[in-house]
């Protein structure tokens, strides 16, 4: 099922900084990753995703580096900060809070009939 | 270094406040990412001119993906002048307040020389200008001061001028306090 990308702009930096969370990872990587566990439905557009780290990065949510890998492409891999860790617990929060309304108004007939 | 990718890249850059320092590194992990999409494409057995094409595809509307960079560049440059201007109304307000304490310190330093060369006779004031003087100085707050400054007017009252006593004793008065 494709997901509407308007739905997913807003999540996306959810998504990265959980990513980034877990371990450094470069854009290309990000994107794979998210395609394997959300099971093929996340496919961001792949464009996108550098304004959004850059604007991580520029929020000190996130810093990047340069490195070289066996391909002998120089890769840019993004680590989250400190101050990063506590903006993604906030976002995970607020997504929990939000998730669990749409929840409620969406099973209105069986919490009041 | 294929055509296609660089046209695409100059695209998203070309319009956009991207800074010069910046330019080559945007470039460099865009490229990267183009290249290693159209790396998965060929290994799908893609035809190179095909993968790039899709490679392109993938990366999304570039008007879309324009649109972002150069929103990201301006706030980046609206962040810059903010800092920019702060540190120049820092920089003004600092450099202003130095040249009134500046000044303060001069205007101090010169009216202490003038003190003193009243205290040691060098300079001639009348008996009324030396009140003025410690008036001014708040050295009516000094009880001593006080003191001095009310025998001198009982004296001018009494006699209509100060006698050498009080005279001495407000010089004496000055020089401790001073």
């Amino acid at each position: 099922m494709k997901i509407n990308s308007e739905l997913m702009k807003g999540s996306t930096p959810l998504l990265l900084m959980k990513l980034l969370s877990r371990r450094d990872m470069y854009g290309y990587e990000m994107i794979k990753t998210l395609e394997i566990l959300s099971k093929d439905t996340f496919h961001l557009k792949q464009g996108s995703l550098y304004p959004i780290l850059h604007s991580l990065e520029e929020d000190g949510y996130v810093t990047s580096y340069w490195e070289e890998t066996e391909s002998d492409r120089k890769k840019k891999y993004y680590h989250i900060t400190a101050k990063g860790k506590e903006r993604f617990d906030c976002l995970i929060a607020e997504w929990e809070t939000y998730s669990k309304s749409i929840g409620l108004v969406l099973d209105w007939e069986n919490a009041y009939e | 270094m294929n055509k296609l990718f660089e046209e695409y890249i100059e695209e998203i850059l070309k319009e956009s406040d991207c800074p010069k320092r910046k330019r080559g590194e945007v470039a460099e992990e865009l490229r990267g990412h183009l290249e290693e999409i159209q790396e998965e494409y060929l290994l799908w057995g893609y035809e190179e001119t095909r993968a790039a094409e899709s490679t392109l595809a993938d990366m999304g509307a570039i008007e879309e993906i324009k649109e972002e960079f150069a929103e990201l560049f301006r706030f980046q440059r609206r962040k810059r002048w903010k800092y920019i201007a702060k540190g120049t109304t820092a920089a003004c307000l600092l450099s202003g307040l130095s040249a009134v304490m500046l000044y303060c310190t001069e205007i101090s330093r010169q009216h202490q020389e003038f003190c003193k060369g009243v205290v040691e006779g060098r300079v001639m004031i009348s008996s009324e200008q030396f009140t003025n003087e410690l008036y001014q100085r708040d050295y009516w707050k000094n009880d001593k001061v006080r003191d001095v400054i009310r025998a001198y007017n009982e004296e001018k009252s009494k006699y209509g001028f100060m006698s050498m006593v009080v005279t001495e004793h407000v010089y004496i008065t000055a020089r401790e306090t001073w």
